[in-house]
């Protein structure tokens, strides 16, 4: 299965960007979508999952035309969005049953069968005479996360899905998502660097609404491979070395902060070599 | 100060800018100007009138009446306000920083609401100002306004908008910012309305009227009571502000203060209690993250369906979940809680139509259950369709919601159809309410197929579409408030004004909704036309509902750009197409069939043209007035009547006879409904117009010689006119009048009366009863506009099962190709104004005999629908003891048999023919008066029941002496003769039966009636000497409290023993035919001279008391005597016919009741009074309670309630 975007545009009435000439394949498996706040990852979301219209471009699922047959879609999708509501006075198992009949799993008997195991699944089995809109952060997400898997979708897009989880979950989670991501398409929306590298087979960069990078996490790190260096400086340092040298990011390492720098060349003066993670390539790229 | 006045400016830019405040004040002005362009007369396609002719539109009262509708709309906007200021740091998440600003509560609080209170005021001015620039336009009526008066707008605006403004707000603001919702501000909307309405509804019990003023929150009852009794030309000139007016402004403004301080107390910067962040213990199971689990659910093979069926079956489980949804939604439940409160209440009315109880007859109590929950089910329609259309919005469950493989089209229609299922439900509920109300009050006559017609064919369809425009509004808007306020801005506009604005029906949404039921004649012929209406009318809002469904706010784009987006390509679809074309085709089709059954098969006049038809009339035909005409002496009318379908064929003929001293060559007919009229004599048309012909007599009629005039009618409905089958034949209970048969000479009748259009039109003006007491014209023929009795012989056939009734002895009937046909005959002459009765009834008859030793006696009896027996014995009670009284006071019964014949109730009169008496069902014959025997023990029981199906049987049987033996000219007072004096014979019968205690409830009745109409006259007022025709309320109210007072003052023998001469003197007696003027003086030659003030203060002036009792004491004497102390405040006013008051001296008899613990009349006695304040003191053996002035209402009194003391020891 492939999902290819060509050329997709939006612009929201405001006149922002979100979504600028992006072209990009998706196939079979987990991938990842990075960007900053306000890059464009919701609208392009938003949009795959036919909540949104683009402005121009296409969208297919194989041969499907994702854009004009936004039904032919829904049947096959899973979405989790980063925020969403719930209908008060409804318990977990009133409103998974709920999205379970729409999503058209009409037999009584089976309906009953997949909600429970969905339930127990994502560990609400005992909590599901409880209102949803009672549920704490992480169990509303785990909610979340059970009705994005109801009736076997073929295309599962998350948004932000591990945010308000606790370690603990998002482990668990992200073990669920690679699990069923064997024969499907999954993406995986996130500024969490390390569940991508964990996760995702591929991935994207965007920015500003631009497509900045796509590939596997794997090549872009072999092909980093020799040029990131690091280097604790003093704090008020800072400003002079980025003067100096091509500074992708710092961090604070024991109050001091640890630069990161791109180099073909050993840089010297005291910079050491250093394996090239996803973080580096993600700060190299929307620099 | 200055954080409150900084936290103002920043809302006041916040409103303007982003909540387009400008935009409402642009509508406020529109609205407002338009209103004083509609009423002064902008537009000749619509005609309101709110109050008489010479009321002018910018005085301060016709201002307050304007201000007080669009204070209706303006309550709807503060609502949008007042809910957006109160719930702005919600709106905007902006809670947490705010409340943690370091800002005092008062700054924050005071900031907020000053802002709002400078919005709401500015909102206010722009209606000020569009009545202002609208009163200048040039093109507007000159007449209809009065100099400008800056003060004119500062009444209003004091009284009204300003408390109003303020406790709106305060009210609604306090409401939602305490609730965290908007739900709560359309709530208290809603309760603010129901406590309006529910005012009104008071208001219409003469002794809650300040309980009604002081409920209705906008004031606008309490205003409405304060300028009763007021003339036209006080209306003009005063400010009016009464103790009602400030009490109820104390009270509300006082609520908005109560409502702002509790705000004010119970707020703290804390988040508890926000349903966003509220605490609800949050549930959390323990962590289990290492647990294994099984291979996941979502691979597992099942059954997904998208066939039709698994739609359907989706729908089901759609509109389940919605109900649900519905069902644990508090405010839902609340909302559901008052319809079963105004359910129960208007149970409990059923039965009472203001002071008389009817029997819970089933379409009576279906009609109340209708009109008592119209508003409401339009609240929760308009509340709940926008809450439903929006759930997944406000909820923002829209994210998961949208992305199900669903279309917006099922889950719309589940939204729907829940909605429409519980709106269905409650109707049934009306329908099990009904019986139950039945059932208690011992009513046995279930109709279950009525309730089911009209609960779910008239109630529930006309609900469904206000459902279904609701979902199409709530659909197409950017947000439900939007929606709301449409939904609102729509109901005052059907309510009020879409009727005038569209008066032909074709155009008119979802007209002819409705169709009169009577048990007579039931739905008539309209149902078919009431189907088709419904089809086309639900043809149109289903295409609009279809259309809407592309424009449903789902998705993440609600801009309207994208919404019609999907609306455009929702038609690329071939079939949605075909749909929306299919419907438009039906909607032309059936609204062109219409049309042509309007125009061209039936006559369609609107108000203009038929105006201008009068004028035609008047100004083609007027010269014909003086030609001398004959007159009619014998009539033969040879009817036959087609209930089964509505046709009439009328062949009849009439002898005229030239009784003037001229011979006549020209003879002028006004055809009236015939189709055809031809004299037997050779003759030429020389004008044959529509509405007028003139005929010449080849050889002129000389006087004393007759000429007959044959004509020939034939009505049968043709496809249905604007008012549904215009049909004069009723399927049960037809009551046609010889208005139909033609009419001789020119006749004013058709002329147009309001002297503002007839200004417009340069006609000169005309005084409503053009002759005087002196006119000679007028004195030369009777009220009837006729010169001579006439003999008439009436034949008329029905179909089987009916039977005829008509003026005149019944001397023969038969049978013939299976129809009824009966001959009546008078012997003796008759008026020329006879009516024809064709249904099935059921007869009660008895034979009178005079009380006297005469031989005179009669067949008198009853001629009603099978199922309204109830009344009948008081009813022919009633005639039988108006006879005898008649009879022995008056003059003996002219006729051989005296019949009451009854009609549906789409007209509600009795009207006297000669012997014959048409009676609506609605006014009398349901009375439930099993309680009116029980004896009440104090004068002053508000409980008495008037049994007026025995005085408007009494009044009816009077006309047979005063309107068939005396028929005054007609002149002004004529009405004094025939009604007037109806209406003393009626209350002397009633007096005589029920005894003198009983008679004060209807007095008071009569009195409040006629202060009420006084103040909404459309003319100037006369007196009752020179009482115009069209005066209801002075000849029939004054004219019953005058002359009870009259014979109570003189004697009842004095007053008939004036009334017996007079009988003598003119019964049956062609022209000079008698004036008011005469019979009044002859009441002034028998009135003692201390009391001749009365003849002139009663008949020949207008005169109003303003009688108050002060205080009252008594002191016990040692002979066990009571000395009572009392003082009374006595004023009179006299008017002059414009209106204007004059306050006069007083010398009169005023009667003082004093009345024991135990409500018995102790002492009644007139007394001598002075103006102003009067002190007496009496001797009384009983021990005194209370002290009433005037405790029968014998006068007229602007105070119209009890003028009551406590008679307080004097001891302690």
């Amino acid at each position: 299965m492939k999902l290819s975007i060509k050329n997709l545009c939006k612009t929201y009435a405001n006149g922002v960007k979100a979504l600028d000439d992006i072209s990009l394949d998706i196939h079979t498996g987990m991938f990842g979508l990075l960007g900053p706040n306000g890059a464009g990852k919701s609208s392009l979301m938003r949009t795959l999952a036919t909540l949104q219209k683009a402005d121009s471009g296409s969208v297919f699922l194989d041969d499907l035309d994702v854009l004009s047959n936004p039904m032919s879609v829904k049947k096959l999708l899973g979405y989790l969005p980063q925020e969403f509501g719930v209908y008060p006075n409804q318990s977990a198992y009133q409103l998974l049953n709920y999205y379970a009949y729409l999503k058209g799993i009409v037999n009584k008997k089976e309906r009953k069968e997949i909600v429970h195991a969905l339930l127990q699944q994502v560990n609400l089995f005992e909590a599901r005479n409880k209102n949803v809109d009672t549920y704490s952060g992480g169990m509303r997400q785990r909610f979340g996360i059970a009705q994005a898997l109801l009736g076997r979708p073929k295309l599962i897009i998350v948004d932000e899905p591990t945010a308000g989880l606790d370690p603990a979950e998002r482990i668990r989670f992200n073990n669920l998502l690679s699990e069923i991501s064997s024969n499907i398409i999954v993406i995986l929306s996130t500024h969490i660097v390390d569940d991508v590298s964990d996760l995702c087979n591929d991935m994207a960069i965007i920015q500003n609404g631009r497509l900045l990078l796509t590939g596997s996490p794997l090549a872009f790190m072999e092909q980093f491979e020799g040029t990131v260096w690091t280097k604790r400086i003093g704090t008020n340092e800072l400003e002079d070395y980025k003067k100096t040298y091509n500074v992708i990011y710092s961090h604070l390492q024991s109050g001091n902060p640890l630069i990161h720098v791109i180099s073909e060349k050993d840089p010297g003066n005291g910079f050491k070599a250093s394996s090239p993670n996803l973080q580096d390539i993600y700060f190299s790229t929307i620099k | 100060m200055k954080t409150t006045l900084f936290i103002t400016k920043h809302d006041l830019r916040h409103s303007f800018f982003s909540d387009k405040i400008w935009l409402y004040g642009i509508i406020a002005f529109t609205l407002s100007f338009l209103i004083v362009n509609i009423f002064g007369g902008a537009f000749d396609f619509i005609k309101i009138m709110i109050a008489g002719e010479n009321v002018k539109l910018n005085s301060a009262n016709m201002l307050a009446i304007q201000f007080s509708f669009l204070n209706l709309i303006g309550a709807a906007m503060l609502a949008i306000f007042s809910g957006k200021s109160a719930l702005k740091d919600l709106d905007y998440n902006t809670i947490p920083v705010h409340y943690s600003l370091p800002v005092t509560k008062s700054n924050y609080l005071g900031g907020r609401i000053m802002a709002l209170l400078i919005n709401a005021a500015f909102l206010f001015l722009c209606f000020v100002s569009g009545l202002m620039v609208g009163s200048f336009m040039p093109y507007l009526d000159a007449s209809q306004f009065g100099p400008f008066n800056i003060f004119n707008y500062l009444y209003p605006f004091l009284i009204i908008i300003l408390p109003n403004v303020f406790f709106v707000s305060a009210m609604l603001f306090s409401l939602s910012f305490r609730l965290r919702n908007y739900f709560s501000v359309w709530m208290g909307l809603i309760l603010l309305f129901g406590l309006y309405y529910a005012a009104i509804q008071l208001n219409k019990k003469i002794e809650l009227t300040w309980l009604a003023g002081l409920l209705d929150p906008f004031g606008i009852v309490a205003r409405g009571n304060s300028k009763i009794g007021l003339t036209e030309s006080q209306l003009n000139t005063l400010y009016i502000i009464d103790k009602g007016i400030l009490l109820n402004r104390m009270l509300w403004c006082g609520i908005g203060c109560v409502s702002l301080l509790l705000t004010y107390t119970r707020f703290n910067f804390l988040q508890v209690g926000f349903k966003r962040l509220r605490t609800k213990k949050a549930f959390t199971t323990p962590d289990s993250a290492n647990k294994p689990h099984n291979i996941s659910p979502s691979l597992r093979s099942v059954y997904i369906g998208y066939t039709f069926a698994d739609n359907l079956k989706k729908l089901f489980f759609l509109i389940r979940t919605e109900i649900q949804l519905l069902l644990t939604n508090r405010y839902f439940n609340i909302i559901l809680l008052i319809g079963i409160g105004i359910v129960i209440a208007s149970a409990m009315g059923i039965g009472k139509i203001y002071d008389t109880k009817i029997y819970p007859i089933t379409y009576h109590v279906c009609e109340v259950f209708i009109a008592a929950t119209r508003l409401f089910l339009f609240a929760l329609i308009t509340l709940f369709s926008g809450e439903m259309v929006w759930r997944d919005r406000n909820t923002k469950t829209w994210q998961l919601n949208d992305t199900l493989p669903v279309s917006s089209g099922l889950k719309f229609s589940s939204k729907l159809l829940a909605l429409g299922f519980v709106v269905f439900v409650f109707h049934l509920l009306l329908i099990a309410t009904g019986l139950l109300v039945q059932h208690a009050t011992g009513y046995e006559r279930y109709e279950f197929s009525l309730y089911l017609k009209l609960c779910l064919g008239f109630g529930f369809v006309n609900q469904l579409i206000a459902l279904l425009l609701a979902f199409t509004i709530q659909n197409s808007v950017k947000n439900k408030f939007i929606g709301y306020f449409i939904m609102i801005i729509y109901y005052l506009l059907n309510v009020l004004v879409l009727d005038a604005l569209f008066e032909d029906k074709t155009f008119r949404f979802n007209s002819f909704s409705d169709i009169s039921y009577s048990d007579l004649s039931q739905f008539g012929y309209d149902i078919p036309v009431y189907i088709l209406f419904r089809f086309y009318w639900f043809s149109f809002v289903t295409a609009l509902v279809l259309l809407s469904v592309s424009l449903y706010p789902a998705n993440a784009d609600l801009s309207m750009k994208v919404r019609l987006g999907y609306l455009k390509e929702r038609f690329k679809s071939l079939k949605f197409r075909l749909l929306i074309g299919t419907l438009t085709g039906i909607v032309i089709l059936s609204g062109g069939y219409i049309f042509y059954n309007i125009h061209f098969l039936n006559d369609y006049k609107t108000i203009q043209e038929t105006e201008q038809q009068m004028i035609n009339y008047e100004k083609k035909y007027a010269a014909y007035k003086p030609l001398a005409q004959p007159v009619p002496v014998s009539v033969n009318v040879y009817a036959d009547l087609y209930p089964e379908n509505g046709s009439l064929l009328i062949n009849g003929s009439c002898w005229l006879k030239n009784r003037s001293s001229q011979s006549i060559s020209q003879i002028c007919i006004d055809p009236g409904a015939t189709d055809s009229i031809w004299l037997n004599t050779p003759n030429k048309r020389l004008l044959a117009d529509e509405d007028f012909q003139v005929l010449g007599l080849n050889h002129a009629l000389a006087p004393g010689d007759s000429v007959q005039l044959h004509f020939k009618l034939f009505k049968t409905s043709k496809g249905f006119g604007n008012n549904g089958i215009e049909s004069l034949i009723l399927p049960n209970g037809t009551f046609i009048n010889s208005d139909l048969f033609p009419g001789i000479g020119y006749n004013e009748n058709h002329e147009l009366t309001s002297n503002k259009s007839r200004r417009k039109y340069g006609l000169p003006e005309k005084k409503r009863f053009a002759k005087s007491m002196n006119d000679k014209e007028g004195l030369s023929v009777n009220m009837l506009n006729q010169q001579s009795l006439v003999h008439l012989n009436i034949i008329a056939g029905t179909c089987k099962g009916q039977r005829i009734m008509a003026p005149g002895k019944l001397i023969r009937n038969w049978t013939s190709h299976n129809r009824q046909y009966f001959q009546f005959e008078s012997k003796r002459p008759i008026n020329n104004f006879y009516a024809i009765l064709s249904g099935n009834y059921q007869v009660v008859e008895e034979q009178w005999n005079s009380p006297d030793s005469s031989t005179v006696s009669a067949d008198i009896g009853i001629y009603y629908h099978p199922e309204h027996k109830y009344n009948l014995s008081n009813m022919l009670n009633g005639m039988k003891e108006a006879l005898n009284y008649y009879h022995s006071h008056f003059s003996s019964f002219q006729y051989p048999s005296l019949h009451i014949t009854e009609f549906p109730r789409f007209a509600t009169f009795a009207q006297s023919f000669s012997g014959c008496i048409p009676f609506s069902e609605d006014i009398g014959f349901l009375a439930d008066l099993r309680n009116v025997n029980i004896d009440s023990t104090s004068v002053m029981d508000e409980e008495v029941t008037i049994d007026y199906p025995f005085y408007v049987t009494a009044h009816e049987v009077a006309h047979q002496w005063w309107a068939h033996q005396v028929c005054p000219a007609n002149v002004e007072g004529a009405s004094f003769i025939v009604e007037t004096l109806s209406q003393y014979s009626a209350l002397m019968v009633m007096k005589q039966h029920y005894g003198p205690q009983k008679m004060r409830k209807f007095l008071n009745y009569e009195s409040f009636q006629y202060l009420m109409a006084r103040s909404g006259g459309i003319h100037t007022e006369n007196t009752l000497m020179n009482v115009a025709p069209d005066e209801q309320s002075v000849f029939y109210r004054k004219g019953s409290v005058v002359m009870y007072a009259l014979q109570d003052y003189i004697g009842e023998e004095t007053v008939n023993t004036v009334l017996r001469r007079f009988t003598e003197k003119y019964a049956f007696k062609n022209a000079p035919y008698p004036t008011s003027g005469e019979l009044i003086r002859e009441f002034e030659n028998v009135t003692p001279d201390s009391l001749k003030y009365i003849i002139h203060d009663w008949f020949k002036a207008i005169t109003v008391y303003k009688n108050e009792a002060l205080k009252a004491s008594y002191r016990k004497t040692d002979d066990l005597e009571y000395i009572v102390n009392f003082d009374t405040d006595i004023h009179k006013y006299e008017y002059d016919s414009a209106g204007n008051e004059k306050e006069v001296a007083v010398n009169d008899y005023v009667e003082i009741g004093i009345y024991n613990a135990k409500g018995k009349e102790i002492f009644l006695e007139k007394l001598k009074m002075k103006k102003g304040t009067n002190h007496f003191s009496l001797k009384l053996g009983r021990k005194p309670e209370m002290l009433v002035v005037d405790p029968y209402n014998k006068l007229i009194d602007k105070n119209w309630l009890v003028k009551k003391a406590t008679v307080k020891s004097s001891d302690s």
